[in-house]
């Protein structure tokens, strides 16, 4: 390999590692920042329905399957009504940015994982 | 291995495949900027940028279309930004700043102007006046091209500043 080969690769893996390093840092503080948010939100909603007592209407559980079937629609009603609805809507978005972003890291892992090999491997031999 | 399969594989991570393409191309690339290319000694950084532009755009390259047509527009691309940024009216200018700056101040107001200036500044001025091109003066001065054309115009700017009451 001629030293002009040697000083592209070397410029090209300078390149790929600043970005990838940039690129993790931000994902990185991404999911903590939206996981700890999911995860307080999750936390505050369960406070607010144990608070109202919104979990009793699940009593009807341990019921006949008659009484479920007449019950089961106005104490889902009555549950939702008492659900704090902002904070649940974010929520839900939060969990399914979330829910998203891990498929995708997870259908990209061959290749994440590719690509640091090959950087390591790099490095180590410069 | 052909294009393809190479291309596939960087896509998937495996970047080391990308020494493949450079060491395929590199000598066509770099015997094509050296034709176009005056100044010799920026040949090395266009074919540098050629290929780092590439290996940026291969995530969105369609691994169908072959390497080297591409490589080559993109290359082009370099050179028309190189031919751009050196546009050779740098000479003019200079020659015709110095003498705006030096012809109309008396002979011997020049010296004493001049001896107010910070040593590099000085020296720049004297050295634009003499004819010297900046490339020179950064070299004879150590200092980086830019800096050099920053320290002229501060010169410059002072000259200026002294001379009018």
């Amino acid at each position: 390999m001629t030293k002009l080969e040697d000083r592209i690769l070397k410029k090209v893996y300078v390149f790929e590692t600043k970005r990838t390093l940039i690129e993790s840092i931000v994902k990185i503080i991404f999911y903590v920042f939206l996981a700890g948010f999911v995860i307080l939100a999750g936390q505050a909603i369960y406070e607010i329905l144990m608070e109202e007592g919104a979990f009793d209407v699940f009593q009807i559980v341990g019921e006949d399957i008659e009484i479920i079937r007449m019950f089961a629609g106005d104490a889902l009603y009555t549950f939702y009504q008492e659900l704090p609805k902002e904070l649940s809507l974010l929520f839900l978005i939060g969990v399914i940015i979330l829910s998203v972003s891990m498929v995708i890291v997870i259908k990209h892992f061959g290749a994440i994982k590719n690509k640091m090999k090959a950087l390591i491997h790099f490095w180590k031999t410069l | 291995m052909d294009e393809k399969e190479i291309i596939q594989k960087i896509k998937n991570g495996e970047i080391e495949y990308f020494s493949h393409i450079v060491k395929a191309y590199t000598s066509r690339i770099h015997g094509y900027v050296f034709k176009k290319l005056f100044e010799k000694a920026d040949v090395d950084d266009i074919v540098q940028n050629a290929f780092l532009k590439l290996y940026k755009s291969l995530p969105s390259f369609d691994e169908r279309r072959p390497i080297l047509p591409y490589l080559f527009e993109i290359t082009k691309n370099e050179l028309k930004m190189y031919y751009r940024s050196h546009k050779t009216t740098d000479a003019l200018d200079e020659r015709i700043a110095a003498k705006e700056d030096l012809s109309l101040i008396e002979e011997g107001d020049i010296h004493d102007l001049l001896n107010q200036l910070p040593d590099e500044q000085k020296k720049a001025l004297v050295w634009t006046s003499e004819g010297y091109s900046y490339e020179e003066i950064a070299k004879k001065l150590g200092r980086p091209l830019n800096t050099v054309r920053t320290i002229i115009h501060r010169g410059r700017l002072t000259v200026k500043k002294l001379h009018t009451p």
